[in-house]
């Protein structure tokens, strides 16, 4: 694909829910961004319903920004470079050709995003029969993650709420959920590794659920 | 489709939508829950903020650098998708209510056998019935070790006017393909082809999977068709020749069924 670069629009700079910056803003020829924008001030819905438009140099924009997020993500859910950039690829393939169905008043463009590409690879997961990969001690490094707020110093502020209502969450309830957000796991798989009955696990998960909502409504 | 699933109070609904982004509900759940937020734009509301709530725990993770040939595949992806027969870009008045949702949820998907009389019409007339001539040694699938149990999928398709009348049975093969093959005559018109469909992501609408001879029947690799889960759709529609122009089912829906796994209806 050739991309339309000096016809099309630059959308690094823009807030969310700004109109798209007029059309003739150059961006650097496939190259990364050397001074990567961080999610949170980009438009990622304008982009998103430039894509719809056949507006190539938003689909590179989306590529550029979230591309090293998604495979950080698809790594940890399927267990391997080459899994998880087969995911990203048909994320941002099924991007290009969902984007017209994309509604901004549903709901975040950059969750849309990347609700694509969870679905993705869990797809991929079930279709190998689910089994979980990847470093043994992936939780603990999670662990660590949660319990480092100066980590996601670069999230917005609605976003930077569940993560820490999570680290709040108890572990017996807080370990099952990220088992299934970053493994992919089911309840019964999750009550296997736990070594718990399935009932209790989905109980745990169910409150734990609960109480996140509880903590983000406060 | 029977919504009753689905509970009734917000808080309920919300705590399932939670469950569902997290990827803990099993199969038929799932295509359940992803038809449901395809049709309500409350539930689709709901769902797009967990996602965008989970954002907060993803971004933790370092980003990951992608390698220079995963932007080439994509490109060379997309040049064959732009150089592909038009798949219509749809305008999001057109979208709101795709065509082929309406029917599928309205007609298609409240269709279906019970699974004993699923399970009944596979092994009478579906890929498992005892064949003269070959021993099949009585195989009794349910009692192998787990690791070498076989996934046995097959799905019974349906007319929407008779659909007590199996008009073609489709299994999964062990090499994860799927097999298709006729069990009565289907009538059609000499300018109009069969077309394959399957369902598996409701924001994406029905994937072609080519079309089908009336008599032979089609058999597809495993590349061809993707994953196979139960639950899973599979209807057969009437298209012009050379196959749907709009890379979305038009025509009349000629049958219509959902695959079963038999190793859980055996259990």
């Amino acid at each position: 694909m050739q991309l339309a670069i000096a016809q099309g629009c630059d959308y690094r700079h823009l807030n969310n829910g700004s109109p798209p910056r007029g059309a003739g803003t150059t961006m650097p020829a496939h190259t990364p961004s050397a001074s990567p924008q961080e999610p949170d001030t980009f438009d990622h819905a304008s982009a998103i319903e430039a894509c719809a438009r056949g507006e190539e140099s938003a689909f590179r924009s989306l590529y550029d920004l979230e591309s090293g997020r998604m495979l950080a993500l698809a790594m940890r859910l399927l267990g391997s470079r080459d899994q998880a950039e087969d995911a990203v690829h048909d994320a941002f393939i099924k991007l290009w050709s969902n984007a017209g169905q994309y509604r901004r008043e549903l709901g975040n463009g950059r969750a849309w995003l990347f609700s694509i590409l969870r679905y993705r690879a869990l797809d991929q997961l079930r279709a190998q029969g689910r089994t979980p990969r990847g470093n043994s001690d992936a939780l603990e490094t999670l662990a660590d993650l949660l319990a480092n707020p100066e980590a996601a110093a670069d999230n917005t502020q609605t976003a930077h709420q569940l993560s820490d209502c999570l680290g709040e969450l108890e572990l017996p309830r807080r370990e099952p959920i990220l088992l299934a957000f970053f493994k992919g796991l089911t309840h019964e798989q999750i009550a296997e590794k736990m070594s718990s009955p399935l009932g209790t696990i989905k109980g745990r998960i169910r409150a734990g659920l609960k109480l996140l909502q509880e903590c983000l409504s406060r | 489709m029977n919504t009753s699933l689905i509970p009734d109070t917000p808080e309920e609904q919300n705590l399932l939508l939670g469950e569902h982004t997290l990827g803990l509900l099993d199969p038929e759940r799932e295509e359940e829950i992803r038809a449901w937020i395809a049709r309500d734009d409350e539930a689709a509301r709901m769902a797009l903020r967990w996602q965008q709530h989970w954002l907060s725990v993803s971004d933790r993770l370092p980003p990951e650098p992608a390698s220079d040939s995963l932007w080439k595949r994509i490109d060379a992806s997309l040049t064959r998708l732009k150089q592909a027969p038009a798949s219509a870009p749809t305008s999001r008045e057109e979208t709101r209510q795709p065509s082929w949702l309406v029917r599928w949820l309205g007609g298609g998907i409240g269709l279906g056998l019970g699974a004993g009389l699923a399970l009944a019409l596979a092994m009478q007339v579906g890929p498992f019935a005892p064949q003269e001539g070959i021993d099949t040694g009585t195989p009794d699938m349910a009692v192998q070790a787990p690791d070498t149990i076989e996934q046995r999928m097959v799905a019974v398709l349906q007319t929407l006017e008779d659909p007590g009348t199996p008009t073609w049975v489709a299994h999964v093969t062990t090499a994860g393909g799927l097999q298709l093959t006729p069990k009565a005559n289907i009538e059609r018109p000499s300018d109009r082809v069969i077309e394959l469909w399957t369902l598996t992501d409701p924001t994406e609408g029905p994937r072609s999977l080519g079309l089908v001879d009336p008599v032979a029947g089609i058999e597809l690799s495993a590349a061809q068709i993707g994953s196979m889960n139960p639950g899973q759709l599979l209807e057969m529609t009437l298209e012009p020749e050379g196959g749907s122009p709009t890379g979305k089912p038009t025509g009349k829906v000629l049958a219509i069924g959902r695959l079963v796994d038999l190793n859980q209806l055996d259990s």
